[in-house]
């Protein structure tokens, strides 16, 4: 639980029995089961201390959820009222950030209304401000999106609980709050508020705990069955493109018959003793791609039979669609005239019209297997 | 309909966006409404989920300021003439899946021009300039181009334009059924509007908010009875396995809504997506079946399938078309290099079938 201040948290500390946690990481506090930070105000803190504790704490930190107070920017926003924020947009002195952080609250869980936040990096007091700031989101604060910045950085899921506490959209500039009577008056009711962040986030946290959504450890992919066994070696940017490959075929197939396929592959492959383990990997990555490509295999079966002659005598054709016009590279060695001079015999036979429709899919060219395909399915 | 609507201060008065808040229901003076200077201080400014749309829609009203025609991508439209597309709203209510809209203005949010005079006058620059040459321009690149015609209101000022320009030809491109405007003009062999449709497993899969395809064609059947000319677009097309059994059915049921021989032409394209769009979808719809076949970069940098298996999809249902009644010579190729264009629509036809 990340909040800026400790009046914010008190009644948060209290409930339940936070203690510190670390002697050097003052701010940090445990319950045994929770951890509580308080970020100090402002952008800057609430990520730097943010991002420190999950360095420090690492696997120890499943979800993060920043709570706080938040002025409205907005007509439609009602005073005293906790919202579940589901975007973060953020605003430097002079301009937004492009980017912005979706939390998690807004799924699956009723009862706190929902709301949009703008974290800026000034403390917004009149309705001068409020009304330029408006268009991006109904409330403002002063750290959400810092908190969201340094859970992206961890992967983590991110919750937020806004109470709105003040209203700069309906302060005038005559009237403008100094930082003083607004941190004066929030002190005053800090007890208060307090206490009805706690209710807010009990009732919200009893509903994300039976909320399967939320439930966001991952859950083991098809992929990394395979990404872990020692039988595969894939490099980095051989995994990339195993896991999306992998998840192209389960669309292709359905779970359970992809999972049927897959394991029926990585069986055979691992029965071969003459292969590395990234030698199987390739395989492997071939095997689902021509699994997953059914049409296209049947084009290059057709494309494959029509030049098996000439492979045979060690003449090969590639297709070069770089550009507009795509072009065939026939290519081929050779150790004397002699040989030379057979395979100029056997191009001058090449069917290079019949190629060249092949390759750009000439339905006439390919009736019988794709014939048969389309019955097949 | 709109959480929020934003106003340019300097039309708030005008007498279109008074037509537009009229149509909406929502009075000048309500708390939805934020005056703002200039739509491009806040929209795109800050990245915006594009799946927000769906329970928080917002409505910019303003001026298109800039380039309001450009020139279209090349292989846009059918062969003859110059081609332009003109800009009268970005984003649209509907939310196809595979739409690049997703991952080209990084806001969802709705945004409608109002200086369609302005746009007018750079269209009969062009047509001025290039006298002797059919000029294109085709409405709906950014937005659909017919979907909120009752509450925008632009029209009957793009209808007169044709009248009074000779060489110019107007495309309305549109997924809706929303003909009610369009039914009040007279009708004009150069003010067209074309459907995009896909067979109706396909619309209920990707097509999210659209109209069904039954809808659609009463709705170009409704036009065509009314003899609005029609033009028609299959793209995109996705493979799956029963694909050309899908749109044989779906040029069965069109042809008992319309006689194809009349429509004006039919483009054709398979399912397509610049990298940050294609980045975009995945997020947005990671299940998305057209991630069922693998797609690769093209020399061009778009993802799509591979060269041979694309062709092989368009001349298929090219034939199928043919096959039904359309005239090769109107069928063309959307987004496909041009010299592969003209041999793909019109020459498979002479070939036999499957």
């Amino acid at each position: 639980m990340c909040f800026a201040h400790r009046g914010e948290a008190q009644a948060f500390l209290k409930f339940y029995a936070y203690t510190p946690a670390l002697e050097k990481f003052p701010g940090l506090f445990s319950s045994g089961k929770n951890y509580l930070l308080l970020t100090g105000e402002g952008l800057i803190n609430a990520s730097v201390k943010t991002a420190s504790v999950l360095g420090l704490l690492q696997t120890k930190i499943k979800n993060v959820i920043n709570i706080g107070l938040a002025g409205s920017l907005s007509k439609s926003i009602q005073l005293q009222e906790v919202y579940r924020i589901r975007t973060i947009y953020g605003h430097g002195e002079l301009n937004p950030y492009f980017h912005s952080f979706t939390s998690v609250s807004h799924l699956g869980i009723d009862g706190l209304p929902v709301a949009d936040i703008l974290s800026h990096s000034d403390r917004v007091l009149n309705s001068e401000s409020a009304i330029r700031l408006a268009p991006f989101a109904d409330l403002v604060d002063r750290e959400a999106w810092g908190v969201a910045r340094a859970c992206q950085n961890f992967k983590l899921a991110f919750f937020c609980l806004k109470l709105a506490s003040d209203a700069p959209i309906n302060q005038l500039i005559q009237d403008e709050q100094t930082d003083q009577t607004l941190c004066a008056r929030i002190k005053l009711e800090a007890q208060h508020l307090s206490q009805k962040l706690l209710l807010a986030y009990q009732k919200f946290d009893e509903q994300k705990a039976g909320t399967c959504e939320l439930d966001l450890e991952d859950a083991p992919s098809l992929a990394k069955i395979y990404l872990d066994s020692p039988h595969f070696y894939f490099t980095h940017s051989m995994q990339n493109r195993f896991e999306k490959l992998v998840h192209s075929f389960e669309l292709r197939w359905g779970q359970q018959e992809a999972e049927r396929r897959l394991a029926a592959m990585a069986e055979l492959l691992s029965q071969n003793k003459f292969m590395g383990a990234k030698m199987r990997a390739l395989n492997f990555l071939a095997h689902v791609k021509k699994g997953l490509n059914t049409l296209q295999n049947e084009i290059d079966l057709a494309i494959q039979n029509v030049m098996q002659p000439y492979q045979s005598a060690g003449i090969y054709a590639k297709h070069l669609p770089n550009g507009f016009d795509s072009k065939l590279q026939i290519y081929f060695n050779i150790s004397s005239r002699h040989e030379l001079e057979m395979i100029m015999k056997l191009l001058a036979q090449l069917p290079v019209e019949k190629l060249h429709e092949l390759y750009h899919g000439e339905p006439n060219q390919l009736p019988p297997l794709i014939r048969s395909l389309e019955s097949h399915v | 309909m709109f959480e929020k609507i934003f106003i340019e201060s300097e039309i708030i008065q005008n007498q279109r966006t008074q037509h537009i808040l009229d149509k909406l229901k929502v009075n000048i003076n309500h708390q939805s409404i934020y005056p703002i200077s200039k739509i491009e201080d806040y929209f795109g400014k800050v990245k915006k989920p594009y799946l927000q749309k769906r329970d928080n829609l917002n409505l910019f009203i303003g001026k298109k300021k800039g380039q309001l025609l450009k020139t279209t991508p090349a292989a846009y439209g059918t062969t003859s003439g110059r081609h332009y597309y003109f800009i009268h709203a970005y984003n649209c209510i509907y939310e196809c899946s595979y739409c690049y809209l997703q991952g080209h203005f990084h806001s969802p949010d709705l945004v409608i021009f109002i200086n369609h005079e302005e746009i007018l006058r750079e269209m009969k620059n062009i047509c001025q300039q290039y006298a002797d040459e059919t000029i294109w321009f085709h409405a709906g690149e950014f937005s659909d181009s017919l979907v909120l015609s009752h509450i925008t209101g632009e029209l009957p000022l793009y209808h007169q334009f044709v009248l009074e320009n000779q060489n110019a030809v107007i495309e309305l491109r549109t997924k809706s059924a929303n003909i009610k405007e369009l039914l009040k003009l007279t009708p004009h062999p150069r003010f067209i509007a074309s459907f995009s449709l896909a067979p109706a497993q396909q619309i209920s899969d990707y097509d999210l908010k659209t109209p069904p395809l039954k809808t659609r064609l009463l709705a170009i059947s409704s036009l065509n009875k009314s003899r609005h000319p029609i033009g028609l677009h299959f793209d995109p097309i996705i493979y799956s396995c029963d694909v050309f059994d899908d749109y044989h059915c779906l040029l069965k049921e069109l042809k008992q809504h319309i006689e194809l021989a009349d429509i004006e032409y039919l483009s054709l394209g398979v399912v397509r997506f610049t990298k940050d769009v294609f980045s975009q979808v995945q997020k947005n719809y990671p299940q998305a079946k057209f991630f069922s076949h693998e797609l690769e970069k093209d020399p061009d940098g778009k993802i799509r399938y591979s060269k041979t298996l694309r062709f092989y999809l368009l001349k298929k249902i090219s034939q199928l078309c043919q096959e039904s009644g359309i005239p090769k010579d109107k069928i063309y190729l959307c987004m496909e290099e041009t010299e592969r264009r003209d041999s793909i629509a019109l020459n498979s036809g002479n070939q036999k079938s499957l």
